[in-house]
């Protein structure tokens, strides 16, 4: 039949289903007419033959007729909807079923609330992070752009690289680039400057991003600063924040010293950047400008990220060939980009984006899932014991004619029933946990997508509940139906069957397996997060506050310095261009190699720069293990030196001494921007500091004087008084010095340790969280049926007590039978455990995926709540009375 | 009088030339005119007529109209769509094809 044929005809059996009252008294309409009429008929034919009883015409016609009830039967198997009635009855009876025993379903749906509720919770945030496009337009065609110099991969690119790319390139229709670095603005009218995130784009990339500014206009290439005048695209919060919603903001002006800085657009309020965090890219930048124009010659820095958005129709596969193409025509031309065995590297925008949260969370839902199995094996087990409670029934139906499958679709309506109603309760639960979870601030999930429980996560619920409802309700329900008439009306057995007894065994060998599964995983990840509370991080944060200033020349910085150092309690102060583990600001780092390299092995050792001020050492409480700090006079117009961390000189100079030897630098030390290539001298060697993370050795690091390398600085200071109350005499020390700068932020070098674990502490605390889910669930599983265990076997301990059993007997039986299972379950758990724990491997630190301790922990801890979960029980089973059990059966 | 059931599977087939000829019946009409038809030789289990019937309605091939009956009783008025006359049509060749190799086959006989 044509498609359009079915769907009329499905159309027609629709209405039928809507008014189906209504097609009955149609139905029952027409038939007594014909009924009438036909009667009428042959009384008027015997009357005009013989004259007879007008009964004799009303049976003929009813006898010609054939069975009303059955052709209205029959009309309505017609119509195709009697699955639906018979659904309908189904539904009413487990309806009734569920609310006489209100026990059993509050347990089974608290159960499956707790299980589905959690896969709820970690649904929400995988959708968001992982599964819902980015918010941009076309944003499955973006792509970021990294580029390969020597060992380092994702490195960024240089404006000469941006314009080889955007010219070169066919299958990007549009490319832009980047870089977000720390800056203050004046308002219209006020001299207060404000700190700001500035964003130096090129003109390809907002709309790449955003599809329309609410006010203004993007950049054009015209709009490239020319001499003093400065075109900016602000954001939506500095629109509301600094200039009141002023809807006439387009066009005006702002002001610093000579240069005038014009506002071009204002972009919505939604807008917001998702990149991956080792770019480098704050979310939301206040000021967009246009990099300076001098960058795009070769050789210039590598700075800026780069973003493209591929033409529909074509893939990333291809757009990775053509960038193959292009970095190999730009090495063939250019002497530095062969010697830097320079590469081009897309990646889907938002795989770079989650890559390193996506092991992660496919983990937790991983456990989310062993969760929710053990919460089915529960609830299965409820139903096995239920069964046995009501095989009457289920016999009395079946002798009554209903079939096998009719009885399995009627205790499978039950159990979907109970799986709803779990689901029901389990977005109560998905909600709670979910705010429990966000409550943790897990950044690096928080930066990727707004996490909260929506129709799609509600829809996901429903379907495992349903999906969960099938699951534990087939195994009991086929048991159920398979049932020995004659056996069964003799006596309704109150034992349950070997098989019974077998299939309850197996349930609580793989809750305890799935348990003791999670219970390791979490047991390494509790390890790898105390580990990471004990990591020497290389300083030493505690009693060290930071503030970042926006402004300022050498001179305002030094005299700053002098000015905090005698405020009271401040025992050194210092500044640094990048505060260890700080990720909001943009990383400086190069390629450095001591003299005598040839020009092939110069990109192989790469450190991140800092600039510093004499006494950032003491005043962070890094450690000096050989020569000099920096002191005022390491200027320009004295030796240009530099101080190495021990992981840069062991990996420059192994086995030699670096103090006097000479390292190549290609940045600085002229002033910001000032690329040049120099030599500068070593005079100390530094403990590594963890500027990036800390568990993770990313980089070593070269520190120079802040007089040969300036850049923007944070100021670090050590104090014996508590922290916040320096903030409001910092304050009046930069005014007195100098008005128009700003400070952005203070923060105490401890928070940013505390944000660095914050990963590590989200994992452990839910997996602790998961795990101890599983444990309860195992607890109350085994508890279960060994409770069920003693109360049908009652009869049997009491024979056995009236044989002269002692009751420590009794309960040894009972307590071995509870226990078997758990260590059984352990030894699977354990195999289990090998392949599974590897998986883990990313998330470890300082412990090995295959760690015995928390192997032996995982299986003690099981087998004392296993062991406490069958006492229970087993001392009921010891104080039966024999009288009463027997008197009983 | 004997009266022979129809064979299995043609009711529809004279449903719907009955309604082809005389355009809109009700039910009970229906019955009546396969009956006279034939000369009160072929007898519909009247009752099964509705099933039918309904069958038809789901298929599309007739449509129903309730109206009055000449002594202004409401009465559920069966008319055929085209898709009914098509397969009509379809039906009719059918019939004829077996009919004629079940003579061929009885003639050979």
């Amino acid at each position: 039949m044509s498609p359009l044929g079915w769907l009329s005809e499905f159309g027609r059996r629709l209405q039928m289903l809507f008014r189906h009252k209504q097609f009955d008294r149609e139905m029952d309409e027409e038939m007594r007419l014909h009924l009438e009429l036909r009667e009428r008929e042959l009384r008027e034919k015997e009357r005009h033959d013989k004259g007879v009883a007008a009964e004799k015409a009303y049976t003929e016609a009813r006898k010609n007729f054939g069975n009303v009830l059955v052709m209205r039967e029959a009309s309505h198997e017609a119509w195709g909807w009697n699955w639906l009635e018979q659904f309908t009855q189904d539904l009413r009876y487990a309806f009734r079923m569920l609310r006489k025993s209100p026990g059993f379903t509050a347990v089974a749906v608290l159960t499956l609330a707790l299980g589905i509720g959690a896969n709820t919770a970690i649904f929400s945030v995988v959708d968001a992070v992982l599964l819902r496009p980015l918010p941009y337009p076309h944003a499955n065609r973006l792509a970021i752009i990294w580029s390969s110099l020597g060992n380092e991969h994702r490195a960024p690119a240089s404006g000469y690289t941006f314009e080889q790319i955007r010219e070169r390139s066919h299958l990007f229709e549009q490319v832009g680039g980047i870089w977000v670095t720390n800056a203050s603005i004046p308002g219209i009218n006020e001299p207060q400057p404000e700190p700001v995130k500035l964003a130096q784009v090129t003109d390809g990339f907002l709309p790449l991003f955003c599809v329309k500014p609410v006010l203004g206009r993007f950049f054009t290439p015209q709009d490239a600063a020319t001499g003093n005048s400065i075109a900016i695209i602000i954001s939506n919060g500095l629109w509301r924040r600094k200039f009141g919603s002023d809807p006439n903001i387009v066009g005006k002006s702002l002001h610093i010293g000579n240069a005038a800085i014009t506002i071009l657009g204002v972009l919505p309020e939604d807008f917001h950047l998702i990149t991956s965090d080792d770019a480098s890219i704050a979310s939301t930048p206040d000021v967009y400008t246009l990099p300076d124009a001098r960058f795009t010659r070769p050789g210039g820095p590598e700075f800026l990220r780069l973003v493209g958005r591929i033409r529909p129709g074509t893939n990333f596969a291809q757009a990775q060939s053509e960038a193959d193409g292009i970095a190999e025509q730009l090495r063939t031309t250019i002497k530095s980009y062969n010697e830097q065995n320079f590469q081009l590297h897309i990646v889907p925008l938002q795989e770079d984006d989650t890559r390193n949260v996506r092991s992660t969370l496919a983990i937790l839902f991983g456990g989310a899932g062993f969760v929710l199995l053990i919460a089915c094996a529960n609830v299965a087990n409820l139903l096995l014991a239920r069964a046995g409670n009501r095989e009457r029934e289920t016999i009395v139906r079946a002798a009554l004619g209903a079939t096998r499958g009719r009885i399995i679709r009627q205790l499978l309506t039950e159990s979907v029933l109970l799986g709803f109603f779990g689901g029901l309760a389990a977005i109560a639960v998905g909600w709670a946990a979910l705010r429990g979870l966000l409550a943790l601030r897990p950044e690096s999930l928080l930066r990727l997508g707004v996490i909260h429980l929506d129709p799609r996560a509600f829809a996901f619920t429903f379907v495992v509940a349903l999906l969960t409802g099938i699951l534990f309700g087939f195994a009991p329900a086929l048991g159920a139906s398979r049932i020995d008439l004659a056996a069964g009306l003799k006596s309704a057995g109150r034992n349950l069957s070997p098989a019974g007894q077998r299939s309850k065994f197996a349930l609580i060998l793989g809750e305890v397996t799935l348990s003791f599964a999670l219970l390791t995983g979490t047991g390494l990840l509790v390890r790898t997060f105390i580990s990471v509370l004990h990591v020497d991080p290389g300083f030493q944060p505690a009693n060290v506050l930071s503030f970042t200033t926006l402004g300022g020349d050498y001179n305002f910085l030094h005299q700053l310095q002098q000015n905090l150092s005698a405020l009271p309690g401040v025992e050194s102060v210092s500044l640094v261009s990048h505060l260890p583990l700080d990720a909001s600001v943009g990383n400086w780092y190069d390629y450095y190699w001591p003299e005598g390299t040839p020009p092939d092995k110069q990109s192989t050792v790469m450190a991140d720069d800092r600039s510093v001020l004499p006494g950032f050492f003491k005043t962070v409480g890094a450690t000096m293990i050989e020569g000099r700090d920096f002191t005022d006079t390491d200027d320009a117009a004295h030796q240009h030196v530099a101080i190495v961390d021990d992981v840069l000189a062991q990996r420059t100079w192994p086995g030699q001494d670096p103090l006097g030897k000479k390292l190549h630098v290609s940045d600085s030390p002229k002033g910001w921007y000032q690329f040049q290539d120099a030599w500068v001298v070593v005079v100390g060697v530094v403990r590594h500091v963890q500027f990036h993370s800390l568990t993770v050795m990313v980089r070593p690091q070269v520190y120079f004087p802040y007089q040969l390398a300036p850049r923007p600085v944070s100021f670090v200071l050590r104090s014996s008084a508590p922290l916040p109350g320096l903030m409001a005499p910092i304050r009046q020390e930069v005014a007195k010095l100098n008005k128009s700068v700003a400070i952005a932020r203070f923060i105490p070098l401890s928070d940013l340790v505390v944000q660095a674990r914050s990963q590590a502490r989200f994992v452990t605390y839910l997996s602790g969280t998961l795990a101890a889910l599983a444990l309860f669930l195992s607890c109350i599983g085994i508890y279960g049926v060994t409770s069920y265990l003693v109360m049908s076997r009652t009869a049997e301990i009491g024979i056995r007590m009236a044989l002269g059993a002692f009751p420590a007997d009794v309960q040894k039986l009972v307590l071995f039978r509870g226990m078997a299972p758990v260590a059984a379950g352990c030894l699977i758990g354990i195999a289990m455990s090998l392949p599974l724990t590897p998986l883990l491997s990313a998330l470890l630190f300082g412990v090995r995926p295959i760690d015995v301790p928390t192997f032996v922990a995982a299986a003690a801890l099981l087998s004392v709540v296993g062991f406490f979960a069958s006492y229970i029980p087993a001392r009921r089973a010891m104080r039966v009375d024999p009288m009463i059990a027997l008197r009983y059966e | 009088m004997h009266r022979d059931e129809i064979p299995p599977g043609t009711l529809y087939l004279l449903i719907l030339k009955t309604l082809a000829r005389r355009g809109e019946l009700h039910g009970y009409e229906i019955a009546r005119t396969i009956q006279q038809i034939s000369d009160d030789v072929l007898q519909v289990e009247e009752g099964s007529l509705y099933p039918a019937l309904q069958r038809m309605l789901i298929k599309g091939w007739v449509k129903a109209q309730w109206g009055a009956t000449p002594e202004n009783r409401r009465a559920r008025y069966y008319r055929l769509t085209p898709l009914g006359r098509k397969q009509l049509e379809a039906e009719l060749s059918q019939f004829h094809r077996v009919v004629g190799a079940i003579a061929r086959v009885i003639q050979t006989a």
